[in-house]
């Protein structure tokens, strides 16, 4: 198994790991080669795009991006092994979110909002604003300016996924990051609002029959990853896929037949 | 210490260009990127944007 992968299964959600597949193959026949070798079932994104590149000498390579999105390191991803697990661990440790430069009174925004409490993180914002103190009032004020509108950014995109989830055959998903939305914005009557509305569709009539199709088809991953070459579970899926052709969690059993369906090179 | 924005724009295309001319990210660049739809398993993610907040591992490999 990859180390990426290794390594997003340990740090779950605090990391986010991406497998660029960057040569001469489809993005099924890709991703049908890590359910063969059974590397699926996590939360590792799997991509045939072009991001960026590497710009290192052969593969495989990696770019450690940190919470701000800079790249802090690169290179082989066999050679530095070690040398990424001590830079997550430290990033892990050490890092609050907030910006280079950012002011104390403002820093404990970002702390958090990197805990995941946005409710918290936006008074400590605003109290920032209302009493920048004597020392640099004016770049506390925009440096807390800056701090609630990217809070604001936060929320909108963890809603914007969850409403993606909710339309897109995850309930579940979305339905286990609402919960944790909903703690993290409990004391902000705004925020919590915003959560609430997505909460109220997962909770509509019309969802129960997804998120019961979005079970059976949690099932069917699990035992088809178990189990990539069973002939019976890739069956049941494309029998699933059929059978749900009209909603969103057969779309996305329609994508795995694709995957599954490739015949090896 | 406050940079003019010109001053900042020009850094950021030599720092572009010299990134390009070493073929490829740098250490300290924030590479802008999108999912498209054959990515697999993105739950909703489309770009770097929506990975603010924690650290990402970008791993490119090859099937051969």
């Amino acid at each position: 198994m990859p180390a990426a992968i290794k390594l997003q299964e340990e740090y779950g959600d605090a990391i986010q790991v991406v497998l660029v597949h960057s040569q001469n193959a489809t993005p099924e026949q890709a991703v049908n080669v890590a359910l063969k070798a059974k590397w699926l079932g996590n939360q590792a994104i799997w991509t045939s795009d072009y991001l960026f590149s590497s710009g290192g000498n052969g593969l495989p390579a990696f770019a450690l991006l940190d919470a701000e999105g800079k790249v802090v390191l690169k290179g082989n991803s066999n050679s530095m092994k070690g040398k990424i697990e001590d830079e997550l661990e430290r990033m892990l440790k050490e890092a609050s979110g907030a910006p280079e430069g950012t002011p104390k009174a403002v820093a404990k925004a970002y702390s958090e909002m990197a805990k995941g409490n946005l409710a918290k993180a936006m008074v400590a914002a605003e109290k920032a604003k209302a009493k920048p103190g004597s020392k640099e009032p004016d770049a506390v004020i925009e440096a807390a300016e800056i701090a609630l509108i990217t809070i604001q950014e936060n929320l909108d995109s963890q809603l914007a996924r969850s409403t993606w989830m909710l339309e897109n055959g995850y309930p579940m998903d979305a339905e286990a990051k609402l919960k944790t939305l909903s703690k993290s914005v409990k004391g902000n009557e705004a925020m919590a609002a915003k959560v609430a509305e997505i909460q109220a569709k997962l909770e509509a009539e019309e969802m129960q029959e997804i998120i019961k199709a979005a079970k059976d088809l949690a099932k069917i991953e699990s035992k088809l990853y178990d189990s990539p070459k069973d002939e019976k579970a890739k069956k049941k899926l494309a029998d699933f896929a059929s059978e749900n052709a009209g909603n969103a969690v057969g779309k996305r059993a329609s994508k795995l037949v694709e995957v599954a369906s490739v015949v090896s090179r | 210490m406050r940079f003019h924005p010109i001053t900042t724009a020009v850094a950021a295309a030599v720092l572009s260009s010299s990134a390009l001319a070493q073929g490829g990210v740098q250490i300290g660049d924030a590479p802008n990127y999108t999912f498209g739809e054959k990515s697999f398993n993105t739950q909703g993610v489309k770009s770097q944007a929506d990975l603010r907040g924690k650290p990402v591992l970008v791993d490119f490999w090859g099937i051969n």
